[in-house]
Order: structure tokens, then C-alpha cells, then sequence
């Protein structure tokens, strides 16, 4: 059977952002493997047991993250080391994991596919199981024009999917493109952000995409010194991936590990609780000092980063046709 | 009649892959043909079982006095010993030349980007899921010297980024009839009891890549 060409589609975000990382000249987006990506990501076929998939861990309205979870748990109740990562405007990642781990977001549902404490299966086996599925092969034929299922088109129809998990629209955006006006509490939270915050969360992705110390003191349960894991590099020990800001609200709990459960207690991390190590990043030597109603405006402003429309956007949510 | 011209085609299609020439791998174990599941002693009396031998021919180049004179577009080849289709390489028949070139294994733009199909698929299980990076070589088999789980040694050699970039360039005159691999040579002088497990970018990946490059030869070679 014929099927007709993948319909390509372009990725929309606001002019004035930088130009995505990802590069669509050489996989370019198309309608069948949006929604093909889109499929494999709420399918736990993924998994060795078939209950996981990837929404377990991330869920559409909790920015993508595992909402109340400080650690993410995968298949027979096995506890993960990390907190899921909230997922949005990954066009722009240069690196996936709170580590550093995965270079390429083509790359980086096999990491997630292949751990033993998350879906724990097989790269080959999970083919094997789309291939013998009665809707999968013609749904990867309208995607990339062959029943025959790949690796590299499993990940890229997901990568697809992911891309377009776009958050460009909170009261922050609608303030920039001058359609509201910040309340006094808001601007003032605005400019402690950006004296205190922006450096590393930059925006207006509101992250830089660095790995920095942010002064977390070791957790001798997890161990998990971070960035040195992947580089080997003494220097890179206990940094992690900047995460964004955008939708803050509702990705809690904090951190790689999810120690904080609210914004307040990050901002007396940071006030009070900031170790000082060789590596820590310069501008949390000493600790953000900040008063209780500066706190106040801070969060106030972290709170219009809020994107109501990305998170109840139903062309994310679990396909139901 | 339909069977004589289907018969004709084959015959056609057999025809113009036995028209071109072939550049062949073969694995050995000192001065004997590699075979997998068979034991052999290494020259420091060590016995060893090799299971896997598996590595990337990536950028095929064919030279003749010096100047590159044939080159491949998307030039990737897992050669796997335990595939024997694999392990022939086919280059056009009307090329003369004295020099083979190619890297062993993928070089540092592969390794960033992103999904890859063919022999780079990751399903071909030469990809690293939580370091991101394709393996290189890959030599798995046992040995009762080593302290490890059913005795295995594991030999993964990857790494694309500095200073564990494993890449390697092979350049060999073009005397004899195929590019063998000399899996005793490689084991001679590691000590397989403390050196079995090489699974992420280091030092020691770096090295051992150096050393299994310049284990590459022509067969017959003066």
C-alpha cells in the first residue's frame, strides 16, 4: 500500500527567542510523526512490563514533570536516583539529564527505555513488540515511509513529539509583548530576578544550559555527584543541568533530587543553606540575602512564568482518537 | 517464463556484485582464524574464550600515490565478526589503488548527532545510552583470570569528546588480499586481572583504541 508523503510542519515560537538547536533541515517535523511521537510517549509498550510509559513520570499538566515526587519511580515500584525533569522548549537543549548525560534529544528517550529502575527494556525488543502491533507499522510508514521499524525513527517520531512541548505563552511572555501590565509586586519581583536569578536561569528560556554547584549539600543516600558522573572531572562534582523556571508553579518538588517542596524553601536554600565548595557558582558565594517580602515579590514574579495554555494544551495531552 | 526472466535477474543482480572488488575483514588469534566460543592461550599462558568482536570502519578511503582517489558518501560499517556479510566490504571495480584509510570508529560529529540509522542505529547495541556515544570496538569474551561475574571481560572503547576521543586513523598499503585483526596481539600485555571492565570514556579506552588501530593489517603483507 501507498501512503502519501509526512506532512512537514514548522516549529512555532516567539521571533525575538534564539534560533532552536535542534536541527530540523535535517529531520524536519511532520504532522504523522508529531502525532506517531506522541503515541509511543503515553504507550507503555516502551516498557519491559508494559506499565510504564512515558508519562508516568511526565504528566501534560504538571509541565511534564512526576508532580509530588521527589525521586521517579519506573516498572515493579523501582525508585529512580533523580527527579523527573519538567519537559519544555527542548529545541533549544544542548544537553538532556539532569547530568549532561544524553547530547542529543533524538538520544535521550533511550536512556529512560534502557534503565533497569525505569522502563527496563531492550532497544531491539521494544521494536520487536511495535513491529508485531497492528497499528504501529503503518503508522511509522505515514511517518517515515517504510513498515519497517526502526531505532532511529522510534526516537526520532518521540524527539518530534517533544518538540513541540513549546511554553511561550505565560503573563511574562504577554507582559514582554506588551499585552499586560505587570502588578507592583510582579515588577519588583522582576528586577530582584533579574539582579539575583538571571544569570544562570536566563531568559527567556530561564535557563543558561550550564552545569553549576548550586551549593546542595551531598545526599549520602543517593551519593550522586552529577556532571563529574559523565566528564570524570573533579571540578564537575555536584553540578547539575540549570533547570527552567517556566511553569515553576507546578513542577515541584526542586531540585535533582527533589529535596524542596516549595519555592520558599529554594530561597532559603539559597538565603541560608548554600555550601561553599571550590566549584560553587561565584554568584551564590556568601548566599542570595534576600527579606521575607523581597521573597515574597520573587515568587510573585516566578509565578507569571506560568503558561496555562501549555499546560492544558489538549495537542499534548493523551491522544484519544 | 516468468521463472526465466526472474532466474535472469538474479543472475544479472549476482553479476554486478561479484564484478566489483572487495575489501575483506578477518579476525585472528595469533596464527589462527578467530573462531567465537573457542578457547585459546594468550602468550602469558592465559586462557580466554572471545563471545563478541565488534568495531566501526567509518570514512573508506582508497588512495593511490598518496592522493585520495575513491571516497563513499555515509561511509559507516559495523564490521561483527559473528556477520559474516559484514565483514566484505564492496569498492568499485575500476579503481587502482595502493593505500586503504579509515578511521576506527565514528568520528566526533556522528557522536552528536542524533538518531542514526543503518549500521549506526542504535539498536545495533553500539550506542551508549547514559553517556551519550556510539562504542567504537567492542571485545567481550571470558577468561578464569578474571574476578568478575561468569568471568567476562569487557572491552567497550568509545568516547568522542576531549581528552577520551578514541577515533582512530588506520592507513595500510594495499599488498594483500584482506585487513586482518590480531585478537592475541590486542591481549598481550593487559593483565585481565585487573583490567576487564572498560564500559565509559577514559584514559584507558584512549589507549586501547591506540593500540587495536595499530593491530590492523594486510594479510600476506611483506
Amino acid at each position: 500500500m501507498d501512503y502519501p508523503l509526512p506532512e512537514q510542519v514548522e516549529l512555532e515560537y516567539p521571533k525575538d527567542w534564539p534560533t532552536p538547536t535542534y536541527d530540523f533541515n535535517k529531520s524536519p517535523l511532520t504532522v504523522e510523526g508529531i502525532a506517531l511521537g506522541r503515541k509511543l510517549f503515553y504507550d507503555p509498550i516502551l516498557s519491559a512490563d508494559s506499565t510504564i510509559s512515558c508519562s508516568n513520570c511526565h504528566l501534560v499538566y504538571t509541565a511534564f514533570t512526576h508532580v509530588d515526587h521527589d525521586l521517579s519511580h519506573g516498572i515493579r515500584d523501582s525508585i529512580g536516583t533523580r527527579n523527573s525533569p519538567a519537559l519544555m522548549n527542548l529545541a533549544w537543549g544542548t544537553s538532556f539529564m539532569w547530568d549532561g548525560a544524553v547530547n542529543h534529544l533524538d538520544m535521550q528517550a533511550l536512556a529512560p527505555i534502557t534503565h533497569p529502575a525505569e522502563m527496563g527494556e531492550d532497544l531491539k525488543h521494544v521494536i520487536q513488540k511495535l513491529q508485531r502491533s497492528e497499528v504501529y507499522p503503518s503508522l511509522f510508514n505515514l511517518a517515515f515511509g517504510s513498515n519497517e521499524i526502526t531505532g532511529e525513527h522510534l526516537l526520532k517520531a518521540i524527539a518530534q513529539f517533544e518538540l513541540t512541548l513549546v511554553s511561550a505563552n505565560s503573563r511574562y511572555d504577554q507582559y514582554k509583548r506588551g499585552e499586560v501590565e505587570f502588578t507592583e509586586k510582579e515588577s519588583r519581583g522582576y528586577e530582584l530576578f533579574k539582579q539575583n536569578c538571571a544569570s544562570c536561569h536566563t531568559e527567556p528560556l530561564f535557563t543558561n544550559g550550564e552545569f553549576e554547584n548550586s551549593g546542595l549539600s551531598l545526599d549520602s543516600t543517593l551519593n550522586d555527584y552529577g556532571r563529574m558522573l559523565i566528564t570524570n572531572d573533579i571540578y564537575d562534582s555536584l553540578k547539575f543541568k540549570v533547570p527552567t523556571l517556566r511553569n515553576i508553579e507546578f513542577s515541584y518538588p526542586y531540585m535533582h533530587d527533589g529535596r524542596f517542596k516549595s519555592i520558599r524553601q529554594v530561597l532559603d536554600h539559597y538565603e541560608r543553606g548554600v555550601v561553599d565548595s571550590k566549584n560553587l557558582a561565584p554568584e551564590l558565594k556568601g548566599g542570595i540575602q534576600l527579606s521575607g517580602n523581597e521573597k515574597v515579590d520573587l515568587t510573585t514574579f516566578m509565578l507569571t512564568l506560568t503558561d496555562k495554555e501549555f499546560l492544558f494544551n489538549p495537542n499534548h495531552a493523551f491522544p484519544r482518537n | 517464463m516468468k521463472q526465466g526472466i526472474l532466474l535472469g535477474f538474479f543472475l544479472f543482480a549476482f553479476g554486478l556484485c561479484t564484478q566489483g572488488q572487495t575489501l575483506s575483514f578477518e579476525a585472528v588469534f595469533g596464527e589462527k582464524p578467530l573462531v567465537l566460543g573457542t578457547t585459546y592461550t594468550t602468550n602469558s599462558g592465559v586462557i580466554v574464550e572471545i563471545e563478541t568482536l565488534r568495531f566501526y570502519i567509518t570514512q573508506l578511503q582508497l588512495k593511490q600515490d598518496g592522493k585520495t582517489i575513491w571516497t563513499e558518501e555515509n561511509s559507516y560499517h559495523l564490521i561483527d565478526i559473528n556477520n559474516s556479510s559484514s565483514l566484505q566490504l564492496s569498492i568499485p571495480d575500476s579503481v587502482e589503488f595502493d593505500e586503504v584509510s579509515f578511521l576506527l570508529g565514528t568520528d566526533s560529529l556522528t557522536n552528536v548527532s542524533g538518531a542514526m540509522g543503518g549500521d549506526l542505529d542504535p539498536t545495533k547495541g553500539m550506542y551508549w545510552a547514559w553517556n551519550s556515544g556510539y562504542i567504537n570496538f567492542k571485545l567481550e569474551g571470558t577468561s578464569p583470570v578474571c574476578d568478575t561475574r561468569n568471568n567476562r571481560f569487557t572491552f567497550h572503547l568509545g568516547g568522542y569528546a576531549y581528552p577520551n576521543a578514541t577515533v582512530q586513523t588506520v592507513t595500510l598499503a594495499a599488498t594483500g588480499s584482506a585487513i586482518i585483526f590480531d585478537v592475541k596481539a590486542f591481549l598481550e600485555g593487559i593483565d585481565l586481572k585487573e583490567t576487564n571492565s572498560i564500559m565509559s570514556p577514559s584514559t584507558t579506552a584512549v589507549a586501547l583504541s591506540k593500540k587495536a588501530s595499530a593491530l590492523f593489517k594486510m594479510k600476506n603483507a611483506k
